[in-house]
């Protein structure tokens, strides 16, 4: 018989259909970031130090903890959104047994880097005493392996009962920084809050260990990862960056700031006031958890799913328009909610800051630096909409912007006067925030065409 | 075999023969009948284009060309595509705006006419030096995202989207690669394709391009065939109804398949000023997927009934001293379109009523190893092991000497050849009535039936009738000569290869299909088809 027809059915079975749904849970990582609260926890220490009375002590452990947490987010980054990529792959893959000895893995390695990193730190370029130094050391590696946690615990968005932890932790740590000050000073100061932070990250240990437990030793597969995910981890090491920059250079090039003991420099009349506008970002952070993680992301699933479940393309659209609809009222309401919150904060700075014997220059800054907090939550939201999306490329020129502007923005600011400072910070924000909605608007009404014409022809 | 290498040559051959899935890598009918052509017609110079599947079905050569073949050019459909293929290409201005515009009007056609029209506009612009698309531009340029929407709201709106865009793209694939090929097409003086489907359309741009005169000779209807294919694929998505509708037809993903090879089939009808087919039946198939039928030939196979005169000698005399047992002899592959199963069920009926037969079945097995096994288990559960034979494949002039009759249970044929070389022995046949067989056995016109019934005809998928017939051929041995020999005289006059080579010499030499337009010439080889019509049946 004449003619070949279609011999496609080997073709086709090789077709996995299901290759079109791709595991994007590492997206939520950036929502209950480490950073923001590293920046929160600045903020309120800095608060609860001030209303506890200033001192030399104080201010060398304020500083060597805002130092601790500058590395170990820094030092972290990459990593951080490498290991979430591959956990959500495992969760995809139906490889649940491999994230436990990942995560023991992932915090065997950050408490490694965080104990060079540290000792190379407080024991060559910090002056004080040797169990102030040590406690260092060991604070960097307790606050690396709780970013750790965080970014495991954000596979599991059990939202409360980390809110929980933090809640404890935090409480623990206070408690056990003020009865050590009190007992032994300084060192005191830094062994108590690091007995605090070490509860806090057994807690969220114990988190992980309810839901991913297997008796299995630590796997450091995910190193492998690294290969195929460079811009993914450039990606984590430029929005920590974009956030901590302008510190360091205001601690090292502004008229106002000093040396606090040996390398470790602070600028407290910027510092102080940037930590304390991070605080401002709960309510923004909780309508972006509620409404982008949860409204966006169920659409976007279902998307997906549709696709595999052999959905009319009507249907996909309808879909699609239903995650627009949900994205815009998801950043109308962060707007509205952290624009309230900003606004008021904004025309009440003045009082409130003076309650915390804050003056008129931290006053202008805290100002500054509130609109630029309010935006980055903004950035927040469409950089996890731009993971969501797998638009690597652009989230890392979105963080690119955030932190070059944000760098130069500062340095100019420096230049000029007190008025200038922390502009850089709110112009990087909104430069990244300009971009980020530009791209996130094209590649979301795109999202059809890219998951289906960027299918290959032939498996791999 | 295979390291049969012919010569390169810049020659134009006379006749370029398009084919698809068959000769010379692909044992059967239309590979014997090709390789007939390309040896009977030694003075003619022979170009082979060959359309194949994937290159590993396409190693080992089943037949040797002849040195008259002066080329053979191979284009595998189903091999990745090149690297080159896959990528975008950055073309911009207008040959990619006239490109989409062509493509958009060529799907949105609203007639027939229309829809040729667009073909023909858009591999003009394909042919075009500033006109490069890839298959990657295909896949991801806009405005073919656009137009596949566009299409997939016109005609398969409601349907599992994931499922229309892959089997758009698995679709277009072939025929892009198909279109790649058409560069390759040899120069020759006459083009011919042994089927539509592919090699049609290969065949009608050759033959455009080069302004040629092109024939088509199907043996099966393509067309039909991918129907049957498509109606049944388990492959292609087709949702199950949720309530019973018997106005319910295919699902439109299996229209879209449907609908390619009916637009090839059309394409290559009006593009052949010459249509021929093996046998009556087939013409009106030909008429309903869209040939003209002033373009309609009929023009059987032909075989040399004189290389069977040895069997056919040694057969009358084995029958004269009445030799036991009594051999029913099924010459063909062990595959389902065959239908041995019920043969061998038919076997089972027979051996119950005359246990002095026994049934050869000649033939490879290995094509479909599962069913032959499954043929296999059922001749031992039936306990027929002594009755059955499966012999695998013979040496078909020796062993007809030894069958009293030939069997076939076939559930679709063309012109089968083995009928005409069971006769050229003098063997009768008992056969379903599919194809050409009834014609063959019965004869076709009045003054074909005088020579009398070369044997049976029996419904398909019925073993008791296929049994009742064979047992009434072999109660009457006497009648075992006269019914073969009835056979024997049918094949010369009517099925002689010489014959019927002429007619192809004399398509092939004719100057008169100077322009590729022109109507069918006077070459009314046979009868008028219509006439046949109205004898048959």
């Amino acid at each position: 018989m004449a003619g070949i027809g279609f011999k496609l059915i080997r073709l086709l079975d090789k077709q996995s259909y299901t290759g079109v749904l791709q595991a994007y849970g590492y997206a939520a990582l950036i929502g209950s970031g480490p950073w923001v609260l590293s920046m929160m926890t600045l903020g309120l220490l800095g608060a609860v130090l001030r209303a506890s009375g200033a001192g030399a002590d104080l201010d060398i452990f304020f500083v060597s903890v805002t130092y601790v947490f500058a590395f170990s987010l820094v030092a972290t980054g990459p990593l951080q959104l490498v290991i979430s990529r591959y956990a959500a792959d495992r969760v995809f893959s139906r490889e649940d047994h491999l994230i436990f000895p990942s995560y023991l893995g992932a915090t065997i390695l950050v408490f490694l880097v965080g104990a060079v990193i540290g000792a190379g730190f407080f024991l060559g370029a910090v002056p004080g005493p040797l169990a102030f130094r040590f406690a260092g050391i060991g604070l960097l590696m307790a606050v690396s392996g709780i970013w750790m946690s965080t970014v495991f615990l954000s596979a599991v968005k059990d939202y409360p009962s980390v809110l929980k932890c933090f809640a404890a932790g935090y409480s623990l740590s206070f408690g056990s920084t003020w009865i050590g000050g009190k007992w032994a000073g300084l060192p005191g100061m830094m062994t108590g809050f690091l007995v605090g932070q070490i509860g806090l990250f057994l807690m969220l240990f114990l988190v992980i260990f309810r839901e991913f437990g297997v008796r299995e030793g630590p796997s450091f597969k995910f190193l492998g990862y690294f290969r195929n995910h460079k811009v993914l981890a450039t990606c984590g090491l430029v929005y920590n960056l974009g956030i901590w920059i302008d510190k360091p250079l205001n601690w090292w090039f502004s008229s106002h700031g000093y040396e606090v003991a040996g390398a470790l420099w602070a600028a407290p009349l910027y510092d102080e006031a940037v930590y304390l506008s991070f605080l401002s970002v709960a309510p923004g952070m909780a309508v972006f958890l509620l409404s982008v993680e949860t409204t966006f992301a169920l659409h976007y699933e279902r998307f997906f799913r549709q696709v595999v479940e052999k959905a009319s393309l009507r249907e996909l659209r309808k879909t699609k328009q239903a995650m627009i609809d949900a994205l815009q009222e998801g950043i109308s309401r962060m707007l509205k909610f952290q624009g309230g919150v900003t606004l008021l904060l904004v025309i009440q700075a003045e009082t409130l800051l003076a309650k915390l014997g804050l003056g008129a220059v931290q006053t202008l800054v805290f100002r500054t630096t509130l609109i630029g907090v309010f935006l980055l939550v903004i950035l927040l939201a469409l950089l996890t909409v731009l993971f969501y999306l797998d638009r690597l490329k652009e989230a890392l020129i979105a963080c690119s912007l955030f932190a070059v502007v944000n760098a130069t923005g500062t340095l100019v600011g420096l230049l000029l006067d007190e008025r200038w400072y922390g502009v850089g910070f709110t112009a990087g924000a909104a430069t990244g925030v300009v971009y980020a909605m530009n791209q996130t608007n094209y590649w979301l009404n795109r999202i059809d065409y890219e998951t289906f014409t960027s299918q290959p022809l032939y498996d791999k | 075999m295979n390291d049969f290498e012919l010569p390169e040559s810049e020659e134009i051959a006379d006749v370029c023969l398009v084919l698809e899935g068959t000769y010379p890598y692909v044992q059967g009918g239309v590979s014997s009948w090709v390789h007939q052509i390309v040896t009977q017609l030694s003075e003619l110079k022979f170009a082979l284009f060959f359309l194949g599947s994937v290159k590993e079905q396409a190693v080992k050569r089943k037949y040797i060309p002849p040195p008259n073949v002066i080329s053979i050019t191979e284009v595998f459909l189903f091999e990745p595509l090149p690297k080159a293929q896959l990528q975008e290409t950055g073309w911009k201005g207008e040959p990619r705006t006239e490109f989409y515009l062509r493509l958009k009007n060529f799907y949105q056609a609203k007639s027939e006419t229309e829809r040729m029209d667009g073909w023909w506009a858009l591999v003009e612009h394909l042919d075009r030096d500033d006109v490069n698309p890839t298959f990657g531009n295909l896949m991801r340029d806009e405005e073919a995202w656009q137009l596949l929407s566009d299409l997939n709201d016109e005609f398969a709106a409601e349907e599992s989207f994931i499922d229309f865009f892959w089997a758009v793209r698995f679709l277009h694939l072939p025929v892009w690669i198909a279109l790649l090929g058409r560069t390759k097409v040899p120069p020759a003086k006459v083009y011919h394709s042994v089927s539509t489907g592919y090699a049609g359309m290969l065949g009608a741009i050759a033959s455009r391009k080069r302004k040629k005169p092109y024939f088509i000779t199907e043996h099966g209807i393509y067309t039909k065939e991918r129907i049957a294919e498509i109606s049944q694929a388990t492959w292609i998505h087709d949702p199950p109804s949720r309530y019973f509708d018997v106005t319910r037809g295919l699902s439109p993903l299996k229209r879209l398949w449907i609908g390619l090879f009916v637009f090839l089939g059309v394409l290559t009808y009006s593009a052949a000023q010459l249509i021929v087919s093996l046998f009556e039946g087939n013409t009106g198939l030909q008429i309903e997927f869209g040939a003209e039928a002033r373009r309609l030939q009929v023009v059987p196979n032909g075989i040399d009934p004189t290389i069977f005169d040895l069997a056919l000698e040694k057969r009358r005399k084995r029958l004269e001293t009445g030799s036991e047992p009594v051999v029913i002899g099924f010459i063909g592959r062990v595959v389902p379109i065959k239908d041995v199963k019920t043969l061998i069920r038919a076997a089972r009926s027979v051996v119950a009523r005359n246990p002095n037969v026994r049934f050869d079945l000649i033939g490879p097995t290995e094509e479909d190893p599962e069913y032959f096994s499954e043929c296999q288990q059922m001749v031992e559960l039936m306990g027929l092991k002594q009755h059955v034979l499966f012999l695998g494949p013979q040496n078909v002039r020796e062993i007809l000497a030894d069958l009293d009759l030939c069997v076939m249970t076939s559930i679709s044929e063309g012109l089968p050849l083995v009928i005409l070389e069971g006769f050229s022995a003098g063997v009768p046949c008992v056969a379903t009535d599919v194809g050409a067989c009834r014609e063959l056995i019965f004869g076709r016109t009045p003054e074909d039936k005088a020579l009398g019934r070369a044997g049976l005809l029996t419904k398909i998928c019925s073993p008791l009738d296929t049994a009742d017939a064979l047992l009434r051929v072999i109660s009457d041995r006497k009648n075992l000569v006269a019914t073969g020999e009835a056979g024997r005289v049918r094949v010369e006059r009517y099925y002689q290869q010489d014959d019927i080579m002429g007619i192809y010499r004399k398509y092939y030499s004719d100057t008169s299909w100077a322009s590729p337009d022109a109507p069918p010439g006077p070459y009314a080889a046979l009868d008028d088809p219509k006439q046949w019509r109205k004898d048959s049946v």
